[in-house]
């Protein structure tokens, strides 16, 4: 009987605990990785750094690239799947190479929410997600004197308190839903800005912005609610992550916000699960579903969503140490209170 | 297509050792051409297809959906009697708006004001601005229809610098020319398919490397061939043939997508040339409310647009551009004439909703008399009472049923049929009747607790506000439902106080009903969805505290398409509320019919027939609460069946109509302009005053480019198999790998592809992948593609 062949897609925290307990319990199985960034498996949550220059890309890197060869991981970098067809259990990928799979595990992450209010500035707005957005922003830099971020994940706070550092005027819209999906008090969202002030931001407290554009000349015009109008270079917006699944759409995957998933992390075609930040996992302790943005829960459901794979039955566990509701969704937000 | 099978035998069998020395060095190009990832794909890209592939939410079910619509009506096409004799060609195609025998005449004041209104229709009315016509003004009437009818692509203004002067009728590209607009390196798409025999190789320079001169001289002897071989004049014709209503239906997935199978790509195409009025009355041939219809319509059309597959982008803006020509237009088009003479027959039509004016207007223009009843004090049906002002102005309902209204058809408002008069008395004073009266009783909350204040119904609380009663709702709104109505309340409930408004659906946002542009405005707004949820009881004492839920999963696939909830056991949990609006469904009246016989009779959905003689029923009424669209789709055929039962024949028939073109006018860099989005109020203007029309239109030069967009599938671009010498040149520019080889060429969908050269038979062009760009065909060095322009239209047949 040939070996299994376990297709991951994604080299993120999830995809990588899972590739190594696959690994562990099954020395015979085909292990392949197909992630669409080109760069190996590094720390998001250090991409500040590298934007300051206080880290290399190298350093970013959780494991040497030997590990893969090492334990016979095939890693396809670069490489973006487009379509599955869980019939013929193959994916497509952009260059329109076919790829088999005996299980299918989707650990394709999340991508940079943008609330509908902001719909119609999406061109306008810069996202930091992986290290390409990073290099990117880092070499448009020096051309930046002006910056005004809006939302207010981990995210902002660090990029904004290392832009201050590189000396860029940075100005910070905090509004009341900023937080998303923390909701804070009055006074938190004071204290909070005040601690911003001390860092040397300019904080404009309950005020949001309501138009952008690119102006002729370069940079860009925001109006924010209160009538002020800012010029800026880059406008960072960072309001969180949400599931990264629209190529999915249409494969016969249920989806809602996320990929829907049992407590096994089982989606409702066979041989294919999910785990880490793309999963929408119903939880009976909640008695509602509920999405992981977090590194530790990508791995914990990495590994849980591994050990299915290969038979061993386990429940994705319990109920988040902290989580939040919002739009009917629950969703994880250990790493949110760093703040 | 069609023809492409009957000659792929003379391709496979042809000899002349010209031929066959053309054969060994364009074998070589052309394997290389559909290289292997290419050819690989071919085999599995229609399944993909089927499936699917990466639409995002409500398209790729809606596709499904669609896929389904288009397979029954080809089914129908097929069985589409037999042609009746084609009258003679002198006395001009008629359609809905050619004067056959109008009825009255005309008005005779109608030409000599034409001219000031053509004046006043030069400014803008919205902006104030001179929008500056680029053509002429339309012509009046018959001559106006005429120009409709001969709707031949015409070079647009933009365009016609950059592409040589071409005739109406014949390729005049000339032969070796390089490719007017050829991509350029820098675009992505171009980059990866063109290879380096992409220039047309007609003189090679010196150096040439010899395989390279071998083919040139191959295909110097071919054009040789071709010039001694001067194709047929190539003439229009009209076509009933399944094979053609089937291109049709591959290939212009806009049109046949449509419920009243508008001429989509023909009047996106005339928004391009800057002709405004004349998109609008290519609209109206079979929509009577283009205005109406571009701020609410449900787009199936752009659910299946061809832009809008995977790496394509996103679908032409056909909606917002149907709304450009109506906000750009000349407000004064003439009514359409009849078709046919006054027939002697009286129709009552009930209802004056969409359905019931759609039906009207066709039996009037197939010469019957036609009298509308209507409950209420004005026309409209849903359009006047049910959707919101903030995303249907009335003064526009107002205007297009006001043209409506001049046409002559009588009108009695205020007449509830089943109160003020039966419809055994209308059968009496009809020979048929067409009931039309919409879905207008709420399903209302059948769960426990569902009659305590502070619950509402949907439709009645959008008739409420409507009426300008708005219900009071309180700070914390929860609708139940996720179709239009629900949508509407739940935007409703913001706009009259809410400081939340909640809107719980039974599965995802990927099954509604509604547009992802509707979605995406009433996120805006601020509304929140709580997916996945099936409310179970509304807890309250004395009044609304909140409703009881029940989490869902996803469970199989339903009858229209869509995912059936099922519930989680142990997940019922209490959502707080102050209100609950339930917009579960609206269902038809059908009390009003069974006063025609004992029962209410049981209507074919098809024909609208029922087993009362001359009772028959059109739009929401007979299929449950659909769409504005759907409803008049409908009520024509509907109105069809009405005609065919007063007359005995069927007067109209479909016919695909196929027409010499030239070359598409479009520059390739026009494929890679981003879809425009519609310019909309903010927010917090749009919570200030109910009336404020959430949805401010295009500006005429953004609808312009827009309209660009557009690739224009009813152009066809089709290899000759009889003088294609397989030199592959074709396929290596091709954007799209829509160029293969085929084992067995056929009509269409059934064309076999192969990979394996040996087995090839033919090039030919996948057209329901093509995009119509012509570059293919500017690089054929024996100009065997044929480019041809289709359109389905119905056109009278005999008298
Ligand atoms: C700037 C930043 C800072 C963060 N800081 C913290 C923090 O301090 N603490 C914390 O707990 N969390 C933090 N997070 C969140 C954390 O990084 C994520 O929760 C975690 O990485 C999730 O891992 P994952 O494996 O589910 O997905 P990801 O790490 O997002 O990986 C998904 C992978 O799938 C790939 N992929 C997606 N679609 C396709 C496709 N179609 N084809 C091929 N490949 C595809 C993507 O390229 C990506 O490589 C941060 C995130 C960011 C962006
Ligand atoms: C709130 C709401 C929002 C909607 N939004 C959209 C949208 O955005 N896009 C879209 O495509 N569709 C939308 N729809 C659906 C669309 O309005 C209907 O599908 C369409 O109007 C159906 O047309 P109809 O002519 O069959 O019925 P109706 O429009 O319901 O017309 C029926 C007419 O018959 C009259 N009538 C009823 N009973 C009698 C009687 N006994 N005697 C005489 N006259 C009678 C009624 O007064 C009414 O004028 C919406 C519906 C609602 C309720
Ligand atoms: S590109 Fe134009 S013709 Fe083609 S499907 Fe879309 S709207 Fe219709
Ligand atoms: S259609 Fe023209 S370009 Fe294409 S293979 Fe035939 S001869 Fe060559
Ligand atoms: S017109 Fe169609 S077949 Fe010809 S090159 Fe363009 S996309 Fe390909």
């Amino acid at each position: 009987m040939s070996p299994e062949h376990f297709v991951i897609i994604g080299n993120g925290a999830a995809a990588n605990r899972a590739a190594d307990v696959l690994r562990r319990g099954d020395k015979d199985a085909r292990i392949t990785l197909i992630s669409d960034e080109f760069f190996h498996f590094y720390h998001r949550h250090r991409l500040a750094d590298f934007l300051a220059g206080a880290a290399e890309a190298d350093d970013l890197l959780v494991r040497a690239p030997q590990h893969y060869q090492k334990h016979r991981i095939r890693l396809r970098l670069g490489q973006r799947v487009t379509r599955i067809d869980p019939k013929e259990k193959v994916l497509y990928l952009k260059h329109m190479e076919k790829v088999r799979y005996t299980r299918l595990l989707l650990c394709t992450g999340g991508k940079p929410r943008l609330p509908e209010i902001h719909y119609a500035y999406r061109t306008c707005f810069t996202t930091v997600k992986t290290l390409a957005d990073a290099r990117q922003l880092r070499e448009r830099l020096d051309g930046i004197r002006d910056v005004v971020v809006v939302g207010g994940d981990l995210v902002s706070v660090r990029l904004a308190g290392t832009l201050v550092r590189l000396g860029k005027a940075v100005t910070f819209l905090v509004d009341a839903d900023a937080f998303w999906p923390l909701e804070l008090t009055p006074e938190q969202r004071a204290e909070f800005a005040e601690r911003l002030t001390r860092t040397g931001i300019a904080v404009r407290l309950d005020d949001a912005l309501t138009h952008v554009e690119a102006h002729p000349s370069g940079g860009y015009r925001v109006t924010t609610r209160a009538g002020e109008r800012l010029r800026a270079d880059l406008v960072g917006a960072f309001f969180g992550l949400v599931p990264d699944v629209d190529f999915l759409l249409g494969t016969g995957l249920d989806i809602d916000r996320g990929l829907l998933v049992n407590e096994y992390l089982q989606t409702n075609l066979p041989d294919i699960y999910a785990a880490g930040d793309c999963a929408q996992v119903y939880n009976p302790a909640l008695r509602n579903y509920w999405v992981s943005i977090g590194w530790p829960n990508a791995e914990k459901l990495g590994e849980v969503a591994a050990r299915n794979l290969l038979g061993q039955v386990q429940a994705a566990g319990q109920a988040p140490v902290r989580a939040l509701e919002f739009e009917g969704i629950v969703v994880n937000t250990c790493w949110w209170r760093q703040l | 297509m069609r023809r492409v099978q009957k000659k792929v035998s003379k391709v496979a069998g042809r000899s002349p050792k010209a031929a066959d020395s053309a054969r060994t060095a364009a074998d070589r190009s052309l394997r290389e051409a559909v290289r292997t990832p290419k050819a690989e794909t071919r085999t599995t890209r229609a399944k993909g297809r089927a499936a699917g592939s990466g639409q995002t939410s409500a398209g790729a079910r809606r596709a499904t959906q669609t896929a389904g619509r288009a397979a029954k009506s080809a089914a129908k096409s097929k069985a589409f009697p037999k042609p009746a004799p084609v009258r003679p060609p002198a006395k001009a195609v008629p359609n809905k708006q050619t004067a056959a025998v109008p009825r009255k005449p005309a008005p005779a004041a109608v030409p000599p004001e034409r001219p000031v209104k053509r004046a006043r229709s030069k400014t803008n009315p919205k902006s104030g601005r001179t929008s500056a016509p680029r053509k002429a003004a339309p012509p009046a009437t018959a001559a106006e229809t005429a120009a409709l009818e001969a709707n031949v692509i015409a070079v647009p203004p933009q365009a016609s610098t950059k592409t040589p002067p071409s005739g109406a009728s014949t390729q005049t590209v000339p032969p070796g020319a390089p490719p007017p607009d050829a991509p350029t390196a820098a675009t992505p798409e171009a980059e990866s398919a063109v290879m380096p025999t992409a220039a047309p190789p007609v003189e090679p320079s010196p150096p040439a490397p010899v395989r390279a001169r071998r083919r040139a001289v191959a295909i110097e002897d071919a054009r040789e061939a071709e010039a001694m071989r001067r194709p047929v004049r190539r003439r229009t014709r009209r076509s009933d043939h399944p094979s053609d209503f089937d291109f049709v239906r591959l290939n212009v997935p806009c049109q046949w997508a449509c419920p009243v199978l508008t001429a989509v790509p023909d009047y996106i195409f005339a928004i391009a040339g800057g002709d405004r009025d004349k998109s609008y009355l290519i609209n109206r041939v079979t929509n009577l409310f283009p205005g109406v219809l571009g701020h609410v319509c449900s787009r199936p059309c752009e659910a299946a647009c061809r832009h809008g597959e995977p790496d394509l982008g996103e679908p032409v803006a056909i909606c917002h551009l149907k709304r450009v020509a109506a906000d750009f237009r000349n407000r004064d088009h003439p009514w359409p004439d009849r078709l046919f003479p006054d027939s002697g027959c009286t129709v009552g039509v009930v209802g004056g909703g969409p359905a019931g004016l759609a039906a009207a207007q066709l039996l009037a223009a197939l010469g019957h008399g036609v009298t509308v009843y209507e409950a209420m004090p004005k026309l409209g049906g849903m359009l006047m009472y049910g959707i919101p002002v903030f995303r249907l102005p009335r003064e526009l309902v107002e205007a297009e049923i006001g043209r409506f209204l001049d046409s002559g058809i009588a009108v009695e408002t205020g007449v509830r049929v089943g109160r003020d008069v039966t419809v055994p008395e209308l059968l009496k004073r009809h020979r048929a009747v067409v009931l039309a009266t919409g879905t207008c009783l709420a399903r209302g909350l059948a769960i426990p607790g569902g009659d305590l204040p502070g619950v509402y119904s949907g439709l009645d609380f959008m008739m409420d506000v409507n009426d300008g009663r708005p219900p009071a709702v309180g700070r914390r709104v929860v609708t139940i439902g996720g179709g239009f109505t629900a949508h509407d309340c739940a935007r409703s409930a913001l706009r009259l106080g809410a400081a939340e408004s909640y809107l719980c659906v039974r599965t995802t946002e990927e099954d509604l009903w509604v547009t992802r542009e509707e979605v995406l405005e009433t996120k805006r707004e601020g509304v929140r969805y709580l997916n996945l949820v099936s409310s179970m009881n509304v807890v309250g004492a004395e009044r609304v505290e909140g409703v009881a839920f029940v989490r869902n999963r996803l469970g199989p696939v339903g009858k229209f398409g869509q995912r059936t909830p099922v519930t989680i056991e142990g997940s019922e949990f209490v959502f707080p509320a102050d209100t609950v609006i339930a917009a579960t469904g609206q269902y038809a009246d059908t009390a009003v019919a069974a006063a025609a016989g004992a029962a209410a009779p049981r209507f074919d959905r098809r024909s609208g027939a029922c087993d009362v003689p001359g009772l028959f029923a059109a739009g929401d009424f007979c299929g449950g609460a659909a769409s504005v669209i759907e409803a008049m789709g409908h009520a024509r055929r509907v109105a069809q069946a009405v005609d065919e039962y007063l007359t005995g024949a069927r007067r109209l028939r479909r016919v695909v109509r196929v027409r010499p073109a030239a070359d598409t006018p479009r520059p390739r860099a026009w494929d890679f302009i981003p879809r425009a989005d519609m310019r909309m109020l903010p927010v917090p203007q749009r919570l200030a005053s109910f009336g404020a029309v959430v949805k401010t239109g295009l500006p005429a030069p953004v609808g312009e480019r827009e309209s660009h967009r557009c690739y224009l599938c009813n152009m066809k671009y089709e290899i000759r198999p009889a003088d294609c010498i397989a030199c592959g040149l074709c396929a290596a520019v091709c954007p799209r790998d829509c160029i293969g080889q085929a084992a067995a060429a056929g009509p269409a969908a059934a064309t076999v592809w192969t990979e394996r050269w040996d087995e090839a038979a033919a090039v030919v062009i996948d057209s329901a992948r093509c995009i119509r760009c012509g570059l293919c065909f500017r690089v054929c060095p024996t100009r065997c593609i044929e480019v041809e322009q289709v359109e389905v239209t119905d056109v009278a047949a005999g008298e």
